[in-house]
């Protein structure tokens, strides 16, 4: 009796396992769609990058345009760190580069090692940022009590948008040390 | 191979009655005896889930906290939820598809007989794990049915991962009833009957299986990253290993969204049976509403955003999920019009199953209007995650989706049992559900609108008395219900005969068998014109 | 079945409901708000209901007409049509042209609550935890957490509920009204959502990442509002209370705070609460900018 059904009992099963598999598949696709369309708000990653002083046209947009970036410092589950941001805001001009820094360190007796998670607000400024140097790139480790100074570097690309004067950059800091 | 081959081994392998016994039911392959499985399974779900919302409601009664601690509640809310979508709608629906499927097809059976019993058996394993978790050590699941992460994967009790596994073993037993489903509608029926001659009930259970097929796999891969990100050091869905919680959301309503067509698009086929028996007129616009339901099935992958609108998904996202989400509306309209179509100009009578359709053309079409303007997003700002959503949810699931399995119930238990239920409690039973059905959900709209989040256990005083309203209706709601298990157990135990053709303006199929059917019917394809 | 009259006193009184959110009853209906935004939202809101009351109407007449006159019991026989092109196609695009017109007062206003960023001139960090708000004022040097104040034995039962029961807080935030302000939320464990209907701001609060909306609040008073994001067992004890305050008076505030702020931080021994941001250095490449933020 199976036989008459055969054909299309193939086809609906591979059909549920490829919808199983599309759910997987799902967070490369969304990653992927994001990045093309420029929506979801996180930023490029890779590095390092390269950075050449570039302005979007050659006089008129320099000394007219301030970009105001806030400077925004979390820390998840109250990990017991103290964790400052350098600056709580600067004005920065698109395209040129800027330094900044953090300042943490770790409140408890034990090894902690910690990973920076960075966040941006509003969304659609995220590929317009662009990072030099950044501690969010890889873990940190810090010793019971140990303090560091963390570096930033970025820029924001000349074709940052007109109508945005005024920026969040967030970092939280997770505990990794299980991860 | 050919229809007359397989009936041939369907004959030969049956030519008894049913077995005796408990062994009938745990072993049986028959589609009206596991549809009757399916169908109880499903009222002990509905009872289930009720008594958590009468307690639910009777904590709300008043504001303070009366009765249970707020992480107790969390679980009452999140058990509620899961039961009545898994436990109550889904199997009602599955149970009515195997009923009345292969009658109304001219079918002798589900295309995949063993199988069919082991979808249904899979459900008691699935719901005693997930209702073993109340009696586990540690809270039961509480992060409601939609189980976001953090708060599911990170902050979640241990009976997370058994909610997991039950969700499993129901998705399991989901994809098999669909794959039944679908290749007993495409290759059973009966010769003559081409899909547009089919009943609309048939259709719209051809299309809510392939909805099943296609977003039950979802659902199951986003739960095992679940229990991957809890289990297996995986960050699908934390931050700090470069995963995102949003990501969750969008699979989950990737899943969630056409899983709400799941359980409404059967109760529209349920409709277009009903009304036009009791206009004695044919279905208006049958071509329009075989596309409708298409389109709305279509349309239902495009718009899980519309859960999300408050996550901050950028401009361009909310734009197009609220132009997706509105546009549902025009297919949905033409359905309701034609129906009313179908009633107007008709020769109409009221018994219990026409009492229930009528009043669900009503309140879903309310369920619908609070829906649409759900889907204006700046509105939704203000009604997300508020009563407001209660009240439009419970308005299109319980006088839509509920009314339907119980107006389909009254429709044909003449023709299962052979008698005909007591008119008079059956109108009963509705009056008493339709009008303490909006006592119960009304105010919930007037609570969203005046700043009352939702799944919270206690409440500001301005919101005291809409919940007292509301939790009036509840109790009574629910002690309707019990009247009808008595009408129902009632029914099956005697009654005045029914005939064939039990309703005067029924047409199709399964009016053609006697009332109760034969235990295999249509062993001989019947034919269709 | 019903005799005529009842139901037509059912169908009256169904109106009647029907137009009770509109009777400005706050208890009944959502708030206009003290924001534009939130008064745009409320008119949104009545437009799209009245536009589904008289559709609902239409539609319901219809059908009351049919239960009523079409009954066999009246004497009425049934119809042959089930079918009509024309008619199904008008019913298609009605609707259709109706939401389009929904749609674009929609999309308008949806533009403007996206648009945060020009000329705001303050900016509060929201952060959600487990069960509370903590607040912190960007550039001020001022930051604080806000609890839910309501005593238990009211919660219990044991004491009769004052008026602000489970709404009210010891520090509430503390805004000037007729300043862009931009909110920014995060959270600390789980998904938390930022809502008070009065501005008509709801922000989901999600760990490790940060979102914003914006408010221009028009009028000093107090408004409260509460978490809308199940975030576990105290989800309905974490409110919001925003006081509103004239410029002066908010700077009045403001100055305490910082005050109190820097008094706290010499005093104090635990590194808990993070101290005051170090003097906030230009960085080489930057230009001052006369008028702007530090």
């Amino acid at each position: 009796m199976t036989n008459l059904h055969k054909p299309l009992l193939i086809k609906l099963l591979a059909l549920t396992f490829f919808m199983f598999a599309f759910s997987f598949a799902l967070i490369p696709l969304y990653n992927v769609f994001c990045k093309v369309t420029g929506l979801n708000g996180k930023m490029d990653e890779r590095h390092p990058l390269t950075y050449t002083p570039r302005y979007k046209t050659a006089n008129s947009d320099i000394p007219s345009r301030l970009v105001t970036v806030e400077f925004v410092v979390n820390l998840n589950q109250q990990l017991p760190f103290l964790f400052q941001a350098e600056h709580t805001a600067l004005q920065v001009i698109p395209g040129e580069l800027t330094i900044s820094s953090y300042y943490v360190k770790n409140l408890t007796n034990k090894k902690i090692i910690i990973q920076a998670i960075p966040s941006i607000s509003p969304g659609i400024v995220a590929k317009y940022l662009k990072k030099l140097e950044c501690f969010c790139f890889g873990k940190q480790a810090l010793k019971p009590g140990e303090e560091m100074r963390l570096p930033l570097r970025f820029w924001l690309e000349p074709e940052f948008p007109h109508d945005v004067h005024r920026m969040t950059l967030s970092y939280t800091l997770f505990d990794v040390t299980e991860l | 191979m050919s229809y007359a081959t397989h009936l041939q081994s369907t004959h030969d392998e049956h030519a008894h009655g049913p077995a005796h016994g408990i062994t009938r039911w745990i072993f049986t392959t028959n589609h009206k005896d596991i549809g009757t499985l399916y169908l109880w399974f499903s009222f002990s779900m509905f009872l289930i889930g009720g008594a958590m919302a009468m307690l639910i409601r009777a904590e709300l009664f008043k504001p303070g906290l009366q009765f249970f601690e707020p992480g107790f509640f969390n679980q009452l809310t999140t058990m509620h939820g899961l039961i009545m979508i898994f436990g109550a709608v889904m199997p009602g629906f599955v149970g009515l598809a195997n009923w009345m499927i292969p009658m109304m097809i001219g079918a002798p059976d589900m295309a995949l007989p063993r199988m069919n019993n082991w979808s249904f058996w899979l459900l008691p394993f699935a719901f005693t794990l997930l209702l073993g978790t109340i009696f586990m050590k540690g809270p039961a699941p509480d992060f409601g049915w939609t189980a976001y992460a953090p708060l599911s994967t990170i902050y979640g009790p241990k009976s997370t991962d058994f909610f997991i596994f039950s969700i499993h073993l129901m998705g399991l037993s989901s994809i098999m009833g669909a794959i039944n489903i679908i290749a007993t509608i495409l290759n059973l029926r009966a010769p003559g009957m081409t899909l547009m001659k089919m009943p609309i009930f048939v259709w719209t259970w051809l299309i809510t299986a392939f909805l099943l097929i296609a977003v039950m796999p979802v659902l199951a891969g986003v739960v095992t990253m679940m229990l991957m990100d809890r289990n297996f050091g995986t960050s699908f869905f934390n931050a700090a290993g470069g995963g995102d919680p949003v990501l969750y959301q969008h699979v989950f309503w990737f899943f969630g969204h056409p899983e709400v067509y799941i359980m409404i698009l059967p109760s529209f086929g349920i409709m277009s049976e009903i009304i036009p028996t009791f206009s004695r007129k044919k279905l208006f616009g049958y071509t329009s509403m075989v596309y409708a339901t298409s389109s709305i099935a279509l349309l239902s992958f495009l718009v899980w955003a519309h859960h999300m609108f408050t996550t901050g998904i950028p401009l361009v996202g909310e734009i197009f999920f609220m132009f997706v989400t509105m546009l549902i509306a025009v297919p949905t309209g033409v359905k309701i019009f034609n129906w009313v179509a179908t009633m107007f100009r008709g020769a109409l009578s009221f018994e219990t199953p026409m009492l229930f359709a009528t009043a669900f053309l009503v309140l879903f079409t309310m369920g619908g209007f609070s829906g649409l303007m759900l889907a204006m997003v700046p509105a939704d700002y203000q009604y997300h995650d508020t009563y407001f959503v209660v009240a439009h949810f419970h308005y299109v699931l319980v006088p839509g989706a509920i009314f339907g399995i119980i107006a389909a119930i009254y429709y044909w238990l003449p023709k299962w049992t052979g008698h005909l239920y007591s008119e008079t409690l059956g109108k009963i039973h509705f009056w008493l559900s339709a009008i303490s059905i909006n006592v119960l959900f009304f105010p919930m709209h007037f609570l969203g609108l005046a700043g009352m989040p939702r799944r919270i256990p206690d409440y500001a005083l301005e919101f005291a008395d809409f919940n007292r309203i509301a939790s009036i209706g509840g109790f009574v709601f629910g002690a309707s219900q019990f009247l009808f298990l008595y009408i129902v157990i009632k029914t099956i135990r005697g009654g005045e005969k029914a005939p064939d053709k039990v309703w005067e303006g029924a047409h199709g199929l399964e009016w053609t068998l006697s009332s109760p059917p034969p235990y295999h019917s249509f062993s001989a394809p019947p034919k269709v014109h | 079945m019903l005799p005529s009259t009842l139901l037509r006193a059912l169908f009256f009184s169904l109106l009647w409901v029907v137009s009770l959110p509109s009777q400005a009853d706050y208890v009944c209906n959502m708030t206009s708000g003290v924001t534009e935004i939130s008064r745009e939202i409320h008119n949104l809101h009545m437009i799209i209901f009245w536009i589904c009351v008289v559709i609902g109407i239409s539609v319901f007449s219809v059908m009351f007409y049919a239960i009523i006159w079409h009954r066999k019991s009246r004497g009425a026989t049934a119809a042959h049509f089930h079918e009509n092109t024309i008619v199904e196609i008008i019913w298609t695009i009605i609707p259709f042209t109706i939401l389009i017109f929904m749609a674009m007062p929609a999309t308008r206003l949806l533009i403007k609550m996206h648009n945060t960023q020009i000329d705001s001139e303050l900016s509060i960090k929201i952060t959600g935890h487990q069960w509370r708000w903590e607040y912190e004022y960007i550039g001020e040097g001022v930051h604080f957490i806000s609890n839910l104040t309501t005593p238990k034995l009211e919660t219990q039962n044991r004491a009769v509920k004052n008026p602000h029961y489970l709404r009210e807080v010891d520090n509430p935030l503390v805004l000037p009204i007729g300043k862009k302000i931009r909110f920014l939320t995060t959270a600390s464990d789980v998904i938390h959502a930022w809502w008070v209907p009065a501005l008509g701001i709801k922000k989901d609060a999600i760990p490790g990442f940060i979102n914003e909306a914006w408010a221009r609040i028009e009028q000093p008073g107090t408004y409260r509002g509460q978490c809308a994001e199940l975030c576990g067992a105290l989800h309905g004890f974490m409110p919001i209370v925003v006081e509103a305050k004239t410029e002066a008076d908010y700077q009045a505030w403001l100055q305490e705070k910082k005050a109190a702020a820097k008094q706290a931080q010499s005093g104090q021994v635990s590194g808990q609460a993070p101290p005051e941001p170090p003097q906030t250095k230009q960085s080489q490449s930057n230009h001052n900018h006369p008028g702007a933020n530090p």
